[in-house]
């Protein structure tokens, strides 16, 4: 079994007045990190170990109570780096 | 003694070829007209390259030659396309591939992702003509002063 | 903390993001202090290759750039490259960059025969302004010449015009756009009045069908190619024919694949337009209201020397652009002998291909888009083929609407924005106004603050011609810019070499890298690429973009513009203007032409403060203002009311690109159309605006051979091209290794049983030769093009495989365009 790390970024875009659950709510999916959130846009990242799992997450972000689209940017296949540290 | 000779003499054809090899390396004088090197053997060991930067599309570590790709079907799908990758343990094309020109996530690979080789190219043993000296981030950032350990 | 790799793609990740949703990402998400700084800068760019023009985004690190992605806000190509323009990281990092001025010396002095020897700027100017003026006092302004680019950025093709024809009073300024838009251009202006085409990349995601004229679109403009892609296969009912000479790549989408025998493109086009008539589907509303009908001359040469036996025999050599009035009656009469049977037999193709084809055009309710670049260009009846396709989009009123295109697709990043739309061709000036038009060249005098009488009248020499000047002796000090001449010419060791090598001229090259023409030359001068400088392209939807400096050149590189101004500063008027201007406008003696031409209080009325403060820019910092802004303000002012319309300059460093005309802050995407042209009156409906009468013409030619068919030598067309891995002359791509590995050197594509009846397989080393000259390279018989008997390819990146040493120095006699697509060779073994 490959252990894979997948890296990847979306756009969620939410409604304006519910940013705040939209927040709360985002943060209950694991390996997801909030960059930046303004005017209805926020800016996460997300590790997952499969695209089948970052699949189901951004199915999830966009079922979400207050969000009207989370759109994939970025996405990298890296080989398992946990143990990686900068040369 | 005659050991030491042969070594001197093969340093110096080592120096003598390594000039000569630089030379062919240089621009050709227009009026010649250079033979013409046997063409190159395509590398197909199947094994990664190190990607310059993480957008880089992945160069082709295998043969490709007769594969189609066209209105009928594409060979490359068969093998990279999720479907398939279990059975062929080839890498699965990224999730990028199947997002269309308006960022929506599709089900099946984006049309406009279908003809491969315009970004994935195959790469064969020929020496470069003349070396790069671009840098890659990580070779950047290691020689950044490390932050004091406590 | 260390720093991971993982911490870096999530640091790049979340900046792709942010710039793709317009975000600020927060100081928060920035490094504390005493961490390593991981901070990338990311900004964006146009690609440095194709006419496509798709975006980038470029990633710097301690002044170095460290990665780029594909730009998904850019319409061009949202979020794609292709392989060339995933390697763009790489393209300014080859060992062997130039990095000082090397002049030719022997004994401490200036000597066509010395050594490359490295100078300082100083004394390769002075060198340089010697020669000039030598050669302007003993021989005047038709003896100086400069070869400008398609890759010039556009305030560096308008500097260069303002030097040469302002300065040094001489049109001898061509771009190498005239070897792959001569034709296009030409056409657009004697069919519409005004250059450009009317459509645009929309069309791409709106047509029924799609007709690829000559042109691989898989391999040379591939991201559009995607859109191609992406609209077949997303909706079943549309369709693609792809024509050719031989099968390529772009067939392998086709669901109509034609290929027809060299040069009778011209023959299929008239077929269409008889079939168009014979079968009652002209649009005759359309037709009657927005066309005139014209016949051409016939039998106009190929624009050889003029003492060539086929120039001498041809009846309108010398009249090979004057066409007169006519009607549809007559047209009707002059397409009805192109009929399907005789079609057929003189194309190769079968009947049923070019009837299918024929009904793309005809059937009123499919909306199609022709593309051509090269196969169309680059054809000693170039014009006569561009004339042809706009007549069959004419006549069933196919055109200005989306969806229904005729595109002249563009090969250079701004072969539009700076060679044509500047107007940096032998006869043109900005805006599409003309040399030799009195009325124009006095409202740029004006424009320019000039001198009434200093600009020249007479057109200058045209790229194939300099060559030629060269050679005789009559062009004397030439400057080449941003192009590789010496490998992209024709004919190159009997003109081109010849020329530069002439012990009485004086060649400059500024180039980024030892090309073969910089080889060839006596001084080298080095110069930045790409975002080593602030610049602006325009691309061949119209779509004028710009970018900011991003990093420093290497060494002493200094960028075009930089050096063409900095040049004007050793020249006084009173050395390079006549006497009585001068006695006239007292005003102007005794002044630099930098002070008249570039510190004119136009274009250095922007303060060098005003530049954007996150970023560089060398030229600004060095002549105290900023310098892009007052160039392209200047320039863009003759356009602004005339069709030509652009947007404030600081606009264009917000977005990604507008497509002119921008009338009040909105791009035009279909001209000519009421509704989306606002220079078409209401009421109208199509408006074609560029003509006095607003009318397009329709215009009679027809098939003619072209300059050499294969015969019992030389017994095999010859065509040269590109391959998708390298873009021109490979200069740039060549030394990026994964590029270079792709595809390190040229071949000859063959079909398998031509190289049998020779004696060859694949692999084997064989001369390529015609009467002109000879490479030698191998064959290829399985590749990506698939040759059919008598037709073989060679493409022209490699410069240890000269194949213009090959080709034929015969063009357009109208555009003066090569044909780099037709000549006779034979292949044999070594």
């Amino acid at each position: 079994m490959s252990d894979e790390i997948h890296i990847s970024s979306a756009v969620v875009q939410a409604r304006p007045a519910a940013m705040a659950e939209v927040l709360e709510r985002l943060a209950t999916i694991p390996g997801l990190c909030v960059h930046a959130a303004e005017s209805g846009k926020i800016i996460v990242t997300l590790e997952t170990d499969s695209e089948h799992t970052l699949a189901q997450y951004l199915n999830q972000m966009s079922l979400m109570d207050g969000v009207y689209t989370a759109t994939l940017v970025s996405h990298f296949v890296e080989p398992d780096m946990r143990s990686e540290a900068v040369r | 003694m005659r050991h030491g000779f042969g070594a001197a003499f093969a340093v110096v054809m080592v120096l003598f070829s390594a000039a000569l090899l630089a030379q062919t390396q240089r621009p050709v004088p227009f009026t010649e007209t250079p033979p013409a090197p046997p063409l190159a053997a395509d590398v197909t060991d199947d094994l990664r390259k190190i990607r310059s930067y993480p957008d880089q599309p992945p160069v082709i570590p295998h043969a490709i030659r007769d594969y189609q790709i066209d209105l009928n079907s594409n060979r490359c799908l068969t093998c990279h396309s999720r479907p398939y990758t279990e059975a062929s343990q080839a890498p699965m094309i990224s999730v990028t591939h199947y997002i269309d020109r308006d960022g929506q996530v599709l089900a099946t690979v984006s049309p406009r992702r279908y003809f491969c080789t315009q970004c994935h190219i195959p790469q064969t043993n020929a020496k470069p003509m003349v070396e790069n000296r671009f840098v890659d981030i990580d070779t950047i950032l290691s020689r950044q002063p490390q932050p004091e350990r406590r | 903390m260390k720093m991971t790799r993982r911490d870096l793609l999530r640091a790049q990740a979340a900046a792709t993001a942010a710039m793709a949703a317009n975000v600020a990402l927060p100081a928060a998400a920035q490094p504390a202090a005493g961490a390593i700084d991981r901070t990338l800068k990311w900004s964006k760019a146009p690609c440095r290759f194709c006419g496509t023009g798709c975006g980038v985004m470029v990633a710097v690190k301690d002044g170095r750039v460290v990665a780029t992605h594909g730009d998904m806000p850019a319409e061009v190509n949202r979020g794609l490259n292709c392989v060339k323009g995933y390697f763009l990281s790489k393209i300014m990092y080859g060992a062997d960059r130039l990095t000082q001025p090397l002049l030719r010396m022997k004994g401490g002095q200036y000597s066509k025969d010395g050594e490359f020897t490295p100078v300082s700027w100083d004394q390769a100017f002075d060198v340089m302004a010697q020669q000039w003026k030598r050669v302007l006092r003993e021989k005047g302004p038709t003896a100086v010449g400069m070869f400008g680019s398609g890759q010039w950025t556009i305030w560096e093709g308008y500097a260069a015009s303002k030097l040469m024809r302002a300065g040094f009073r001489s049109n001898n300024l061509d771009p190498n756009a005239r070897h792959c838009m001569a034709s296009a251009a030409v056409t657009l202006i004697r069919t519409f009045g005004i250059d450009e085409p009317m459509g645009c990349y929309d069309d791409f995601e709106l047509a029924d069908a799609f007709v690829l004229w000559g042109s691989n679109m898989a391999e040379m403009h591939p991201i559009l190619w995607t859109r191609v892609t992406d609209r077949r296969l997303s909706a079943p009912h549309v369709k693609v024919a792809v024509l050719s000479t031989f099968e390529n790549r772009s067939s392998e989408l086709a669901d109509l694949s034609v290929v027809f025998k060299p040069s009778t493109d011209l023959a299929i086009l008239n077929y269409i337009a008889n079939h168009i008539i014979q079968t009652n589907r002209v649009n005759k509303e359309f037709v009657d209201r927005h066309t005139t009908f014209r016949i051409g001359n016939t039998d106009i040469g190929y624009g050889l020397r003029p003492d060539h036996v086929l120039e001498q025999r041809a009846t309108n050599a010398k009249e090979a652009a004057v066409s007169r009035p006519s009607n549809f009656d007559e047209y009707k009469a002059f397409v009805e002998k192109y009929t399907l049977d005789e079609v057929a037999k003189l194309t190769n193709v079968p009947k049923d291909r070019l009837q299918a084809l024929a009904e793309i055009y005809a059937a009123p309710e499919t909306k199609v888009m022709s593309l051509w670049t090269m196969g169309f260009n680059q054809h000693v009846r170039g014009v006569w083929c561009n004339h042809l396709v706009y007549n069959l989009h004419l006549l069933t009123g196919k055109i200005s609407e989306p969806g229904n295109s005729p595109f002249s697709l563009t090969g250079q990043p701004s072969a539009c924005g700076t060679a044509r739309e500047v107007g940096t061709f032998a006869h043109r000036l900005p805006a599409d106004m003309q040399v030799d038009n009195p009325e124009h060249r006095r409202i740029v005098e004006v424009g320019w603050k000039l001198p009434e009488g200093v600009l020249p009248g007479q057109p200058g020499y045209h790229a194939v011609q300099q060559d030629r000047m060269l050679k005789d002796g009559k062009l004397n000090c030439y400057w080449i810019q941003v192009n590789n001449n010496l490998q992209a010419a024709p004919n190159s060791a009997n003109e081109t070499y010849q020329g530069y090598r002439n012990p009485d001229n004086f060649i400059v090259v500024s180039d980024a890298y030892p090309t073969v023409t910089a080889m060839a030359a006596d001084l080298i001068l080095p110069a930045a690429m790409w975002v080593e400088k602030e610049g602006a392209y325009g691309n061949a939807e119209r779509r004028t973009h710009f970018w900011h400096q991003l990093v420093k050149p290497p060494g002493q590189a200094r960028s075009d513009l930089w050096q063409l101004v900095e040049f004007s500063k050793r020249f006084k008027t009173d050395e390079v203007w006549p006497k009585e201007i001068l006695d006239r406008n007292p005003d102007y003696k005794g002044k630099s032409l930098y002070e008249v031409l570039f510190a004119n209080g136009q274009v250095n009325a922007h303060p060098a403060s005003s530049v954007d403060p996150g970023y560089d820019n060398d030229e600004a910092r060095h002549f105290g203002f900023y310098i892009q802004k007052g160039l392209f303000e200047e320039y863009a002012a003759f356009g602004r009311g005339h069709g030509h319309d652009l947007a404030p300059f600081d606009v264009y460093h917000q977005v990604r690109g507008l497509r002119w005309p921008v009338v009040e802050g909105k791009e035009t995407r279909w001209r000519f159309r009421e509704g989306y042209d606002p220079y078409v009156r209401a009421g109208t409906g199509v408006e074609f605006y560029g003509n006095p009468d607003k009318k397009a013409r329709i215009l009679a030619v027809p098939y003619e051979p072209p300059a050499e068919s294969p015969d019992q030598e030389y017994d095999l067309w010859l065509v040269t091209g590109r391959v998708l891995e390298h873009w021109h002359s490979g200069s740039m791509t060549l030394r990026v290794p994964e590029l270079y590995k792709s595809f390190p050197h040229a071949v000859v594509f063959m079909h398998p049983d031509d190289a049998q009846a020779r004696g060859l397989r694949r692999g084997s080393e064989v001369r390529v030769a015609s009467r002109r000259g000879e490479i030698r390279t191998r064959v290829e018989t399985r590749g990506r093009n698939r040759p059919p008997r008598g037709v073989v390819f060679v493409p022209w990146f490699d410069h240890t495989q000269l194949i213009n040493k090959v080709t034929l120095d015969a063009t357009d006699p109208i555009s003066k365009q090569t044909d780099f697509k037709k000549c006779a060779v034979k292949v044999t073994a070594v």
